[in-house]
């Protein structure tokens, strides 16, 4: 029989745990294969509206869910939630945002990003006098510049923080719901090979799996 | 048809380097341009990539010829092997520059983690940073073609010289930079155009603050998300201001590569 492959374009935050599941999915399922692509939303987003092959689409905003569908009627499901915290290496002497003085190097994502977006959301409520060093252009960029020494402080996703906990902890808004982010989930395509793969990801196990990771309910 | 066989090739060359240029310009809404243009974080923007890339380029000039000058009369074979280690951030990937420049000046950096324990100050994040990206990735080009052109000197001239009893400071700028003024010139807008268009190092190694370290290029990929008009227009900024200046030193580049 031929093999289907299923491409699925998700937001970068899902690398891992997309990327741990695609060999278990493939060998359980051997007539599929699995083509991924991971980048920030809105540029996955223009992909797709400019005629990317997308199967499945996981957004982090509504907005680019909404410029991929490009007025298409689908049905967008409510996938995961995640949020914005303040990551600091684990031995850093910041405890509360309050200690973001001036003389802490500390970076955010760009306002228009969803990174950027929901910290804004969340410093709004939050009093703190000093600014940021800089606004990244994705939460990539941003994570890269904490891990690597660079900066003292930095605005990221909570998985993100997960999974580099033996390096990075978190610190929480006083309104974390303030800074969450929440995931959407379409398909684009319709196929049983689709049918089959949308239904693992959003199945109990899966979203166990997910959960681990540091994503939330929608 | 054995015409056709080069005629053809040429064309499709052309056609590949003026089509997408052509293009860009056609989604431009020129209505909007000088608005887009002016908008803060635009201006901020140019500014800061002109007044960096022009200090960048300066930089460059003082360091690179007389590098060039020291490579193009060296007979060793250490010099040999210098040229190639400066030669090569020409073909890094901006992602292996910017690593190398956080790794050099960053404050747990070779150099960068003294000057932070001595002043507690450090480089990233300041509108240095840009300009040290600069001189890095445009050194390379100032050196390149002024070695090339010290080398093609005719020897008598420099033969004369040193029978005069000329010095070698003297040599280098009354003899040598007098006839290499068009490579030089040549040099100066590589060097300039490159830092201009410089993107991932210096967001690697400045961040991306408005007025600070969002050069022209960063600015124009974080309006795409916001505002596409607005990054269609720097862009198209940014090709004019690219074509005139090559265009202004037009002469210069056919006398340095006669």
């Amino acid at each position: 029989m031929r093999k289907t492959t299923v491409k699925v374009f998700a937001a970068s935050s899902l690398t891992a745990e997309l990327s741990e599941f695609q060999p278990i999915y493939e060998s359980a399922h051997q007539n599929t294969s699995l083509s991924l692509s991971f980048g920030g939303s809105s540029n996955l987003a223009t992909q797709i509206k400019n005629g990317a092959p997308a199967d499945v689409f996981i957004s982090a905003s509504l907005e680019d869910m909404q410029t991929a569908l490009n007025g298409r009627k689908i049905k967008v499901t409510p996938y995961l939630s995640n949020r914005i915290v303040l990551a600091v290496p684990t031995y850093s002497k910041i405890n509360k945002i309050s200690d973001l003085t001036s003389d802490v190097i500390w970076i955010q994502c760009a306002h228009e990003v969803p990174c950027g977006n929901a910290a804004d959301r969340g410093l709004a409520v939050e009093s703190i006098k000093s600014m940021p060093k800089s606004l990244e252009p994705s939460v990539a960029s941003t994570v890269a510049k904490l891990l690597s020494g660079s900066v003292d402080a930095a605005f990221i996703y909570n998985t993100d923080v997960m999974a580099n906990s033996d390096k990075l902890r978190a610190i929480q808004f006083s309104d974390p719901s303030r800074t969450k982010v929440t995931y959407f989930y379409v398909t684009l395509n319709i196929s049983p090979a689709i049918h089959n793969l949308s239904t693992h990801l959003l199945s109990a196990p899966f979203r166990r799996i997910l959960k681990k990771a540091g994503f939330g309910a929608p | 048809m054995k015409k056709k066989l080069l005629l053809v090739p040429t064309l499709i060359a052309v056609a590949i380097i003026v089509l997408p240029l052509i293009s860009l310009l056609s989604k431009v809404s020129w209505s909007n341009l000088l608005g887009d243009i002016s908008e803060l974080n635009s201006r901020r923007a140019i500014w800061l990539t002109i007044w960096s890339s022009t200090i960048a380029t300066f930089i460059t000039l003082i360091l690179g010829l007389p590098l060039a000058w020291h490579l193009s009369r060296s007979k060793s074979k250490v010099l040999k092997n210098l040229r190639v280690l400066v030669l090569s951030p020409l073909v890094l990937p901006p992602t292996v520059a910017g690593l190398a420049l956080i790794a050099f000046m960053g404050r747990n950096g070779l150099v960068g983690s003294y000057i932070y324990e001595l002043t507690g100050w450090s480089l990233p994040f300041t509108s240095w940073a840009v300009v040290l990206t600069g001189v890095f990735v445009g050194l390379p080009y100032m050196t390149l073609i002024c070695e090339s052109a010290l080398r093609q000197l005719p020897q008598d001239v420099e033969d004369a010289a040193v029978i005069d009893r000329v010095d070698e400071f003297d040599l280098f700028r009354l003899v040598s930079l007098p006839q290499i003024r068009s490579s030089i010139a040549v040099g100066t807008i590589l060097s300039w155009a490159r830092a201009v268009g410089e993107f991932g190092a210096t967001l690697m190694f400045a961040g991306s603050m408005p007025g600070i370290t969002q050069t022209w290029s960063m600015a124009i990929y974080q309006y795409l998300d916001l505002e596409p008009s607005v990054a269609y227009s720097l862009a198209a900024t940014l090709l004019i201001v690219a074509v005139l200046v090559v265009f202004s030193v037009r002469n210069s580049i056919e006398r340095a590569f006669r």
